[in-house]
């Protein structure tokens, strides 16, 4: 089967399930978001593709064969994570020379036309960056590093809304050029959501969305009014979040609407943003039929 | 080997050896150019030449080369950041350590015969234990001598695995547990070496008779070759399956890495 393939995934930490029963597949040449709230468990599902660490169950494979221990498919993916795996006495050019080492290709010009517009100094050491510039760092590594398959866990960590910009332009111009998959997990949907085209949505360890983004918010409404009117009109639907103000009731709705159900004039149904979509499926009354 | 394996070598041997000679720099700077510079200033008498005759290169680049091998997790961090697999890692680590090993038994041997050579230093032979104990057997000085760089190299190889071993098993565990193990086992020591004392005072010591059999068995001594030179087959043979059965465990520790929250 093409592109990653995560198959009945289960991490435990101590006597905590952290992933459960997780199943899906990351197909090349498309832009993913992984969301989910904090301690959802997007980070362990990446660790875990990446074989950094290991799943008590289940197994992820790239075009057939498992990524663990595997240098040929753990080649293919770059996981770039909030955790600092670099050595901080080392400089940053050394860094890059490593990655250029043990991936091969690194595309060093572009590197340093990154580093130009970020305005980062290649010959400081990783240890005195501030947060925001590791995160640049390790994003100029990888937009750059020869894979196929680039996960980004947390990619704007730290940065400014000027780097946020700068970042989400080359991603895009990126892609556009080599065709990589990326998968972003983020908690500032709104700034990535234009650039997704497929998303997962985790919650409590289990993915709970899994769909291309124009399909999800396809069934993704809001429908406000009067409450009595609001309330009559999505009986049975999968309500997922309410709003209230005054006596003016807006109600979350995520799934197909009834077509046969007449709609009163003084209720309006809109179509839901991927952020609010996200929000009203992860917080507690939020859940899918 | 792959071409990916020869990379993770090439970044491990560079890395080590850079290591091994940033501690050798600061070695010579508190034992040579320290003491010198304190001589200059409270005008005592410093004898260089003395201070060169008197370092032992060899068996300090033993020491520098095994407590070098302690460190796993740090090269594991940025090993599997570039997608390498913890037994590629495992592979090229004892391909690594094999060469710096050879390398720096080989500068080692190379300092005491310059030595020799300039400033009338003690010969080789008395710095070696091999050639000591095990020089005799040999009819040939040459083969002696050849016999000897190899144990000299071999030892220093299999003393690096077994603090892989070591190193790798300390990784498993957190920096704050680490410290806890650490701090358990110098109890331990402690507690050992009192009730042996302790034992020693009050009884002397018996050592069980089939202990001291192993012992000579593992040191090639037996009762025909009582005052001649030992046979150094087995302290070979010895190395040999202690250096196969650390890096075997070694690699079964390996493949329990795993990045942790630090």
């Amino acid at each position: 089967m093409d592109g990653i393939v995560a198959k009945e995934i289960k991490k435990n930490f101590s006597k905590k399930t952290v992933l459960e029963n997780i199943n899906l597949q990351i197909k090349p040449g498309k832009i993913y978001g992984l969301l989910g709230r904090n301690g959802a468990g997007k980070s362990t599902l990446l660790s875990i593709i990446a074989n950094r660490i290991f799943p008590n169950e289940g197994n992820v494979t790239l075009d057939g064969s498992t990524v663990f221990e595997n240098d040929e498919a753990l080649g293919k993916i770059y996981l770039m994570s909030e955790r600092n795996l670099y050595s901080n006495s080392s400089k940053l050019r050394q860094l890059l020379n490593t990655t250029e080492l043990l991936y091969g290709d690194f595309d060093y010009n572009y590197a340093q036309k990154l580093a130009n517009i970020f305005e980062l100094d290649l010959n400081q050491k990783f240890g005195k960056l501030s947060t925001g510039y590791r995160t640049i760092f390790k994003l100029i590594i990888s937009l750059c590093v020869p894979v196929k398959y680039v996960f980004l866990d947390e990619p704007v960590l730290g940065l400014d809304a000027n780097h946020r910009e700068l970042f989400y332009r080359e991603l895009v111009d990126n892609y556009v050029k080599t065709g990589k998959t990326f998968v972003i997990s983020t908690h500032l949907i709104e700034e990535i959501a234009n650039s997704l085209e497929h998303v997962f949505v985790i919650r409590d360890g289990k993915v709970i969305v899994d769909g291309d983004v124009e399909d999800v918010l396809e069934n993704a409404y809001l429908i406000s009014g009067p409450a009595k009117e609001v309330e009559q009109y999505t009986v049975g639907l999968n309500v997922i979040g309410q709003e209230t103000l005054g006596n003016i009731q807006g109600n979350y709705v995520f799934g197909e609407l009834d077509g046969e159900r007449i709609l009163p004039d003084t209720v309006t149904v809109e179509k839901m943003d991927l952020q609010k979509l996200f929000i009203n499926l992860t917080n507690a009354r939020g859940q899918l039929k | 080997m792959t071409a990916k394996e020869k990379s993770v070598v090439f970044f491990l041997f560079k890395r080590v050896f850079r290591q091994l000679l940033y501690v050798l720099m600061w070695l010579l700077l508190g034992g040579i150019v320290f003491p010198m510079v304190l001589s200059f200033i409270t005008g005592t008498n410093y004898n260089l030449v003395e201070a060169i005759k008197n370092i032992i290169l060899g068996p300090m680049l033993y020491i520098i080369v095994g407590c070098l091998a302690l460190l796993s997790y740090s090269d594991f961090k940025v090993l599997i950041q570039n997608g390498i697999s913890r037994h590629t890692y495992w592979k090229a680590k004892i391909v690594a350590f094999l060469g710096i090993s050879a390398l720096s038994q080989a500068i080692g041997i190379l300092y005491v015969f310059l030595l020799k050579l300039t400033l009338s230093g003690l010969s080789w032979e008395k710095h070696s234990l091999f050639m000591q104990v095990y020089g005799g057997f040999f009819k040939n000085t040459t083969v002696a001598y050849l016999m000897s760089f190899l144990f000299a190299i071999l030892s220093s190889f299999v003393f690096s695995l077994g603090c892989i071993l070591t190193g790798s098993i300390f990784s498993l565990f957190a920096k704050k547990q680490r410290r806890l193990v650490i701090l358990a086992m110098l109890t331990l020591f402690i507690v050992a070496v009192a009730t042996i004392s302790n034992a020693y005072d009050k009884n002397g010591f018996t050592v069980a008779p089939k202990i001291i059999e192993l012992l000579n068995f593992l040191a090639g001594y037996d009762k025909s070759s009582a005052g001649k030179a030992l046979n150094p087959t087995m302290p070979f043979i010895d190395l040999i399956i202690f250096g196969i059965v650390s890096s075997l465990c070694s690699l079964q520790v390996m493949k329990r890495f795993k990045v942790r929250n630090e």
